[in-house]
């Protein structure tokens, strides 16, 4: 944005800056004590570059009143104390590290296990604090935080994001396809070696296939939402309350609208597999029969060897 | 466990293949994936709804995010929530579908208590049904009517006595010796009853004082036996509730004792619904009321809502307040005007005033929980409160009389105002749109 657009910016939106200004000095009463470090004017800069962010991605020019809700929805106090933490102000840091740091590290707990959680969580706060200099000035990981969302909501997810990096890194793969080849037997049951009977069968392969073309067709002719509800739920091996959480549903729903999609999914598979591709109720069967034994799925085994679903998940999800 | 399971991931056939095919049709990661700001405004459900559905459509097909979502998601302690308005109503081994209507048609009572004809429109038409009641006696007083010989002679003295058999039958509930007066004065002439009447210390003399002398015609006669039994036109049934709360506010307890029982009677004559199960639990105390609509509604209401039309009954005796009941029905709120709102812990017993923080007059409110609820009211007023105690402010954008709130849980509500206007919010209500 232009000198020009961001003296408009200032102006325009000048009451709505103060408000978010008070309540931030209401929250962080020690950011305006005198010969602190902190810089109101960095708090300015915050709120010009969030606004930037948020409205240069989806592109085309946001109206004063868009931009005046964007504002009124930025978490104020968390973007000040990211703003005085990126600006080393020590009392600032002290607060941060008082009322993060157990939240960070049970998040780190639950997602990388007692043994990697202190490691994971103790690298993060090496660039929150800035430790890596660039045009030789420190940059801070706070540097990133536009008060979209909440402080601890955007440490969790950059925990989450490392930790699942890393893991991806460490196995060299791209896909989790590419995961499952690996021989992690704790991971999931062992594919049953394929009956006698079925092992004659010149259709095996033919019918997997066309299964699996048929379920992929289903799959994407489904809603976006539907199918990201499977994809926590059969791939991700969430648990419904956590699938909920990320849909913004309750557990009862999200388990009656999985049911739903599994039943219509079936009916879909099913009518193509007859109807398309011709194949008798007894065909049907031995594709099933025949799916079961190449790709089993026993929730006990991968609940009980999944790496990143901690034996004790507060609230008690029964798992162990 | 069990739960998880019946998704089929253990026995559907279909799990593993599904499993495989879900894993295999998505991209290992997708350009412009989220960077950790977005995924936590998508986590909190802050973004507008264009974006989020945007941003869904690339979740679906990008195991990446999943994964980073999904590690986020573990990252949370399990909360349990409470499970959305009307959610509870399909589970399978509970068939109380119903429910929703029943409450709707008390609804739809209120609303017409609350937009009322005019007092003389309703003398009118109030004269007709209390002519109903005043007619339709007990059954041995119907024997009486029956009875009664209709010779012409004693026509008049006898007409009276039909004319106005709610006096006798009054008197015949209060106790024996007021029954005996009322035989004894059925059967007198008309001088005599007056004079009577004149005697003083007779306890039906205010009754009486109303009686109709002989030579009127029985309409009048009917209509001031009417006025003479209620001292006010005696409403539908639709509205003896309103009424009942007036009367009982005015007249000495032991008439309006009498009179209670007498439109409790005329309630529980009249066939079980909504109406009158409101109605009557307006009358008698909420415990009474439950047994009551229980009693008398037995397999067409389910006791719980049957408690909670007792309650919000009971509540709207204290002028203008509304009641909002919790999930459980132990945990209540009534709110009004001057932005009074008040919470009882104990299904209504005790109540304890709460600080909303406005002057406004609230008007509705829904508690999705013992510690969520939503309450709304006029001049844009939003509030909320996460932990039952502490009353937030939302801020709204227009500042119109809402009347109404329906929320599923502490981020996504749609609020109504008087003119019909709807508007949401998905992202807790720091941005509403209209519908």
């Amino acid at each position: 944005m232009s000198d020009e657009s961001r003296l408009r910016f200032f102006t325009k939106h000048a009451r709505t800056i103060e408000r978010l200004q008070a309540e931030a000095l209401r929250a962080l009463p020690f950011l305006s004590a005198p010969g602190g470090q902190f810089s109101w004017d960095r708090f300015l800069e915050a709120l010009f570059r969030s606004v930037s962010h948020r409205f240069s991605a989806a592109g085309g020019s946001p109206s004063d009143s868009e931009v005046s809700n964007y504002l009124a929805s930025l978490h104020a106090e968390d973007l000040a104390l990211a703003c005085a933490c990126s600006a080393g102000h020590e009392q600032a840091w002290e607060h941060f590290i008082r009322s993060f740091r157990p939240q960070l590290y049970a998040a780190a707990r639950a997602i990388a296990g007692e043994s990697s959680a202190r490691e994971l969580a103790d690298s993060l706060y090496a660039e929150l604090y800035g430790l890596a200099e660039r045009d030789r000035q420190r940059r801070s990981l706070f540097d990133y935080f536009h008060g979209r969302s909440k402080l601890s909501t955007w440490l969790r997810a950059i925990l989450a994001q490392r930790y699942v990096d890393l893991i991806r890194a460490s196995r060299r793969e791209e896909s989790l396809d590419a995961r499952e080849s690996d021989s992690d037997e704790s991971r999931r049951a062992i594919p049953e070696p394929p009956a006698p009977a079925e092992e004659l069968d010149p259709d095996r392969s033919r019918f997997l296939d066309l299964l699996q073309q048929c379920i992929a067709d289903s799959l994407a002719a489904l809603d976006s939402r539907d199918r990201l509800r499977l994809a926590y739920y059969y791939v991700q091996d969430l648990t419904l309350a956590q699938v909920g959480r990320l849909l913004g549903e309750h557990e009862a729903t999200v388990s009656r609208k999985l049911d739903r999609t599994r039943r219509d999914l079936r009916r879909q598979v099913e009518r193509a597999l007859r109807e398309v591709q011709h194949l008798s109720d007894a065909q049907i069967r031995l594709c099933y029969q025949y799916a079961q034994r190449e790709w089993p799925f026993d929730l006990a085994a991968v609940l009980a060897g999944e790496k990143h679903i901690p034996t004790k998940q507060p609230g008690g999800e029964g798992e162990s | 466990m069990s739960k998880e399971l019946n998704h089929g991931k253990g026995r559907d056939p279909m799990a593993g293949a599904l499993r495989h095919t879900l894993r295999r049709g998505v991209d290992a990661s997708s350009p412009g994936c989220a960077d950790p700001e977005l995924l936590a405004a998508y986590f909190e459900r802050s973004l507008s709804a264009a974006e989020s559905a945007q941003w869904e459509k690339h979740f679906s097909v990008c195991v990446r995010c999943q994964e980073h979502l999904a590690a986020l998601a573990r990252t949370e302690p399990a909360v349990e929530r409470p499970a959305p308005a009307g959610e509870w109503l399909r589970l399978p081994h509970l068939d109380l579908r119903w429910i929703a209507p029943a409450v709707a048609a008390l609804g739809a009572v209120a609303l017409w208590v609350a937009i009322r004809p005019t007092p003389s429109s309703l003398e009118q038409s109030a004269r007709e049904p209390a002519r109903q009641i005043a007619t339709t006696p007990a059954p041995e007083l119907k024997e009486k009517e029956q009875t009664a010989p209709a010779s012409s002679s004693e026509a008049p003295a006898k007409q009276s006595a039909v004319a106005s058999p709610k006096q006798p039958a009054v008197l015949a509930e209060a106790s024996p010796k007021k029954k005996a007066l009322a035989d004894e004065l059925s059967a007198a002439p008309a001088e005599l009853r007056r004079d009577t009447a004149e005697k003083p210390g007779v306890a039906a003399r205010a009754q009486l004082d109303k009686v109709a002398p002989a030579g009127q015609d029985a309409a009048a006669k009917s209509a001031m036996a009417s006025a003479a039994a209620d001292k006010q036109p005696a409403p539908p049934p639709e509205k003896l509730a309103a009424a009942a709360v007036a009367e009982e506010q005015q007249k000495p307890r032991e008439q309006a004792t009498r009179q209670e029982a007498d439109r409790l009677r005329a309630l529980q004559a009249q066939p079980a619904t909504p109406q009158t199960v409101g109605a009557l639990a307006a009358i008698q105390p909420p415990a009474a009321a439950q047994r009551a609509a229980g009693m008398k509604a037995e397999g067409q209401l389910e006791k719980r809502s049957a408690a909670n039309l007792a309650m919000q009954a009971a509540g709207s005796r204290t002028a203008g307040s509304v009641l909002i009941s919790s999930p459980g029905g132990l945990i209540l709120w009534r709110v009004g005007p001057g932005g009074r709102i008040e919470q009882s812990r104990d299904a209504g017993k005790s109540w304890a005033p709460q600080e909303s923080g406005v002057r406004t007059t609230l008007t509705h409110g829904q508690a999705l929980s013992d510690v969520l609820c939503w309450v709304v009211g006029q001049k844009g007023t939003i509030l909320r409160t996460t932990d039952g105690k502490k009353w937030e402010k939302i801020p709204f954008p227009v500042e119109l009389d809402l009347v109404r709130v329906e929320a599923t849980d502490a981020i996504h509500a749609v609020a109504t105002a008087a003119d019909g206007q709807t508007f949401f919010t998905d992202d807790g209500g720091k941005s509403w749109r209209k519908r």
